[in-house]
């Protein structure tokens, strides 16, 4: 650049917008943050702006944590799963979709399937010690597990969106945005037996939804998996979608009554 | 946790103000060559309509191409004489009234070819002074890739033609280009800005006017402005007004107050305004 001398100022569109009225000005320049946050904030993390990587941080750090905490329950292990998170999203930003879902979205399933990978290292090491303490915890861990399949396949988000209105909305607060019951209850008005007798409805509703899909995939491929019951199912051997579609919809109760309660 | 331990850490696993998948940039003889063979593969599709088609800035089409090849042959008449302190500013638009898509094609071509075969003889850090501005020969065949990509997109547009995408080497030289020659049309007092320029070709710049101390582009202080490669590069080409640039903009230090927006905003503008005087067209 020092070889490059200065060319002579030219006549240009300054002028023009110099003599506009400020506020005029203003209106033609959008401030950062009215619209399209994921895509801009993914355009700068793929650019290599730190300043992108705080915002992120600062925006999305209590919902990374509080998923994190709500699976693992061990605070001296949540800084470091929140922070491999958003390690990830650093690294590797052009994973994200925003045609298919929002970062809050992506860092959600990332936070559940890093703190499932927690669980389960510690439940290896835990199981060489109590094996049959283990088989309680590997069962929600296989749900969850089962749920975050369908989720990256969009399967779930397609079932999502054939239940009624109301499931639809308790589903996705309780389990996209990590609400407890009373949470939900709050947030949709109602009482909490109501919130938990919703959830029950749509996940029974997820379930023979995907009960659907898994029994047309199974005969397809002519595989007697899709009857096994999740409980006997280790996350090990669920190796295709009939497999973990399986498991999701034969297994117990919901979810979140289970990691929540 | 500290965002400081994050940052750290995010800084020890991929560079900070980096593109992802950053490609090099292709160098000035590359630039050139690549798009010159562009404009002269559109050219040949042309046919006699398209030639009278109107809305460039220098009226037809047919125009458009009768300046090229006069800026082409000075150009190609600075390095024939060799003389960094000779100044030649001889542009003058050939006759191109009666002349056909293959006449017009065949002028560019033979200014083109002259160029490439001086050029190679020359060595890439000679200045050469052309049009009142001194720049290293590499740097200058870059900026002439620049204002071919220009009208070659001054075609598609006139002549109902899709824009085309540059591949990310080519686009990351002319951005380099740009953002090398930003500071040389800042006033003096344009406040430095801290650039991201998302999409290929991309990264993360600190510019300010020249002889402007730099704070470096990871401290704070400059306010931050977002805009697309392509953007800033058809501002830089005055094919793009500011307001249409759709730049974003983040006050200082992530301060969203009225104030710091506004005078953040103002900076951005007053910024985006003086790129448009590059004129790299």
């Amino acid at each position: 650049m020092d070889d490059v001398e200065a060319p002579p100022p030219t006549q240009s569109s300054d002028a023009r917008l110099r003599a506009a009225r400020p506020a005029e000005r203003l209106a033609r320049m959008p401030v950062y943050g009215e619209d399209g946050w994921d895509s801009i904030v993914l355009a700068r993390l793929c650019a290599g702006d730190e300043h992108a990587l705080v915002e992120v941080h600062r925006v999305l750090l209590g919902f990374v944590r509080t998923t994190v905490e709500r699976i693992t329950h061990a605070p001296s292990m949540t800084d470091d799963i929140v922070q491999e998170v958003f390690l990830s999203l650093w690294t590797r930003p052009d994973r994200i979709d925003t045609m298919r879902g929002s970062i809050r979205t992506f860092v959600g399933v990332l936070a559940r399937r890093r703190s499932i990978d927690w669980i389960r290292s510690e439940e290896r090491r835990r199981h060489r010690q109590d094996v049959a303490g283990a088989s309680s915890i590997v069962e929600d861990i296989d749900l969850l597990t089962d749920l975050l399949r369908a989720e990256e396949r969009g399967i779930l988000q397609s079932a999502l969106a054939r239940l009624p209105t109301e499931q639809r909305i308790a589903v996705e607060l309780a389990y996209f945005e990590s609400h407890t019951f009373r949470d939900v209850a709050v947030a949709l008005g109602i009482p909490e037996g109501t919130a938990k007798s919703r959830l029950r409805l749509a996940l029974g509703h997820l379930r023979n939804d995907l009960t659907t899909n898994s029994t047309t995939n199974s005969t397809t491929n002519s595989t007697t998996d899709s009857t096994t019951d999740s409980t006997t199912t280790k996350p090990e051997t669920l190796t295709d979608d009939s497999k973990a579609r399986t498991s999701l919809v034969s297994a117990p109760n919901s979810l979140h009554m289970k990691a929540k309660q | 946790m500290s965002i400081d331990i994050l940052l750290q850490r995010a800084r020890e696993q991929r560079p900070s103000n980096v593109a992802l998948h950053a490609v090099a940039p292709l160098s000035g003889r590359e630039t050139y060559e690549a798009t010159m063979t562009a404009i002269l593969r559109l050219i040949e599709t042309l046919d006699r309509d398209d030639l009278d088609a109107l809305g460039t800035p220098y009226g037809s089409v047919r125009e458009l191409l009768g300046h090229l090849v006069a800026v082409e042959r000075d150009f190609a008449q600075y390095l024939r004489s060799q003389t960094a302190s000779t100044e030649v500013h001889t542009e003058a638009r050939i006759n191109v009234a009666m002349l056909s898509v293959v006449e017009l094609h065949a002028a560019l071509k033979s200014a083109y070819d002259d160029t490439l075969v001086l050029a190679a003889s020359t060595p890439s850090s000679t200045p050469v002074k052309l049009y009142g501005i001194a720049m290293p020969l590499s740097l200058w065949l870059t900026v002439r890739g620049f204002e071919v990509w220009t009208h070659d997109e001054d075609i598609r547009r006139s002549t109902g033609r899709p824009l085309v995408d540059l591949e990310p080497a080519r686009l990351a030289a002319l951005t380099g280009a740009a953002v090398t020659l930003t500071p040389f049309v800042l006033d003096a007092d344009v406040k430095p800005i801290r650039l991201v320029l998302t999409g290929s070709g991309g990264g993360v710049f600190e510019v300010g006017p020249v002889g402007h101390a730099k704070a470096g582009p990871d401290a704070g202080g400059a306010p931050t402005v977002v805009v697309d490669t392509m953007a800033y590069c058809r501002l830089a080409a005055r094919r793009l007004e500011v307001h249409e640039a759709e730049a974003l903009v983040e006050s200082i230090d992530g301060d969203d107050s009225i104030d710091s927006t506004t005078i953040a905003n103002i900076d951005a503008e007053r910024f985006l305004a003086c790129v448009t005087r590059l004129s790299l067209d």
